[in-house]
């Protein structure tokens, strides 16, 4: 039986380091999160040889250099980032959209404000709630556009039937039906509210698209990697218990964006 | 670390572990990968224990003091700590971040950025500042906090806020914010003082500069447009609908608004 990329990068770091690798890895199989990010780079298949080598090879760095597993971890992914597969722009979908908290964008928009006139948190959050649903938000357009649509990095889904259309279109409206399909946050109850956002990439500057790997994913446990080596873009895992029989979402990543070209309206779905 | 596990923590070792969690190096429960940890934070203090519950808010408090006894920390870092205290409402925080934020002209080693991110905490967090606290920050640089100074001074005294505006740099985008700022205290008026807040905006905006002023005569224009004739029609339909043709009324006019186009059609 062929080797997974996991072991055939951890044969690759040399004598000693896998067993180190493996220790914290197991080590983690007691935490439930933990324990599903460890499953998930044994699962990895979207990175090369020499980047899967290179971030495990980081991995036992840290860990040599004293930091804590965990640390170490996201120091080497933060070293790795948008490593997978670039989909070539003539052939990247015309409109995006993702799902994130409402908290979240409100900061978001509060922070690109600073200094250009200084909404707050919670008045970004009164507005988003306000003009959700709106076509014509007035004076708060030119704020959503400035506001990054992720933080560091922005993950987003299409619709891969019709890469024009409006991803949301063919997902439930509901909140849990949205998390379930794109397999966001588990058994979150509170503080969760969802922002729905749409945008065209070209109008957004078009920047470069990527399949998603564990390195984007850091410690999150609900990513899930795609076991198709040769696929262009991620799928999400629905979450269970999945009464709807909701199908994986195509996921990617891209490097941080503004809402430019956000189209309208938002959606402010609340839980 | 799993929730279970925080909970067992002493009160000694949270501290360190929100340190860590505030950098984003400790496993939360994100709605999103790229969420901000503070609510990830958030979400797991309400499934705490009371204890260590405690134990958080008192590290979040300590660490906050610590950020305005010297000023530093990595930015990153220091706004989550600043968002993470402002969600958890301490009054002990707050009173520390106005402390630090009266002083700021003595603290250069802060940024404006987080400066400004202290000021909005302060705005969004209650117990609020008093308009002369307001009114101190904005006489410190006039350029950099006026926005905040405004957003502060509406919560508490919006006529005093309203005689800030000629102050305002004479920028449309912060024209723009101020309209959105408005529009927000408008909502939270009682309807009798409505008319008046709007009148008074109006009446000092020729005071202002006119890049300035331009977006915030829109929202004022905007709160006194009479209903349009299209308004009455689906009001009049929606009204038909839920009552029955029989019952509804022939005529809908508005006591507050002049308009002659109310009629049924």
């Amino acid at each position: 039986m062929a080797r997974s990329p996991y072991e055939q990068a951890l044969a690759d770091l040399g004598r000693g380091a896998p067993r180190q690798v493996r220790r914290v890895f197991k080590a983690w199989s007691t935490d439930p999160a933990l324990g599903q990010v460890a499953k998930n780079v044994a699962d990895e298949a979207a990175l090369a040889r020499a980047d899967f080598g290179s971030l495990l090879s980081s991995f036992v760095a840290q860990l040599a250099s004293g930091s804590s597993p965990v640390e170490s971890w996201l120091t080497a992914c933060r070293a790795h980032k948008l490593k997978g597969r670039r989909i070539p722009e003539a052939n990247c979908p015309a409109i995006f959209g993702r799902a994130k908290g409402l908290d979240d964008h409100a900061a978001s928009i509060s922070k690109a404000s600073r200094g250009r006139g200084d909404l707050t948190k919670e008045q970004a959050k009164k507005l988003l709630l306000k003009y959700s649903g709106s076509l014509n938000p007035i004076e708060l357009d030119s704020f959503l556009r400035d506001a990054p649509l992720g933080n560091y990095f922005v993950w987003a889904t299409f619709n891969p039937d019709d890469p024009r259309a409006d991803p949301f279109d063919r997902l439930p409206l509901s909140h849990g039906g949205i998390c379930t399909a794109l397999g966001l946050g588990g058994d979150l109850t509170t503080g969760n509210t969802l922002i729905v956002l749409i945008w065209n990439h070209r109008a957004s500057g078009s920047p470069p698209v990527h399949r998603p790997t564990i390195a984007e994913a850091e410690i999150y446990p609900y990513y899930r990697p795609h076991p198709d080596a040769d696929a262009p873009w991620g799928l999400t895992q629905p979450l269970p218990p999945n009464l709807l029989e909701l199908q994986p979402q195509p996921e990617v990543v891209m490097p941080e964006t503004t809402g430019q070209g956000l189209r309208l309206p938002f959606r402010v779905v609340q839980a | 670390m799993s929730r279970t596990s925080i909970n067992d923590l002493s009160h000694a070792e949270i501290g360190p572990w929100l340190k860590r969690a505030l950098h984003g190096q400790e496993p939360l429960p994100r709605l999103t990968p790229d969420e901000r940890p503070h609510l990830g934070i958030l979400r797991l203090e309400k499934r705490f224990k009371p204890a260590a519950r405690d134990s958080l808010r008192d590290w979040c408090v300590q660490l906050v003091r610590e950020f305005c006894a010297d000023g530093r920390g990595e930015a990153a870092y220091l706004e989550e700590l600043i968002s993470l205290a402002a969600a958890l409402k301490s009054p002990e925080a707050v009173q520390m971040l106005a402390q630090l934020a009266l002083g700021f002209p003595q603290m250069p080693q802060i940024s404006v950025e987080i400066q400004l991110a202290v000021l909005a905490a302060l705005v969004d967090t209650p117990p609020p500042q008093t308009p002369a606290f307001w009114e101190s920050i904005r006489n410190q640089a006039p350029e950099k906090y006026a926005g905040h100074a405004l957003s502060g001074m509406l919560a508490t005294n919006p006529a005093q806020a309203i005689a800030m505006l000629p102050g305002m740099p004479d920028d449309e985008r912060i024209g723009q914010a101020t309209a959105l700022k408005l529009e927000l205290a408008w909502d939270e008026l009682p309807p009798k003082k409505r008319f008046q807040f709007v009148q008074d905006v109006r009446e000092i905006l020729e005071h202002c500069g006119s890049r300035f002023a331009g977006p915030v005569k829109v929202w004022a224009d905007s709160k006194e447009e009479p209903c349009t004739a299209t308004t009455y029609v689906i009001l009049n339909a929606a009204l038909r609908e839920f009552h029955g043709r029989e019952c509804a009324a022939r005529t809908y006019t508005s006591r507050l608004l002049s308009c002659s186009a109310a009629s049924e059609t």
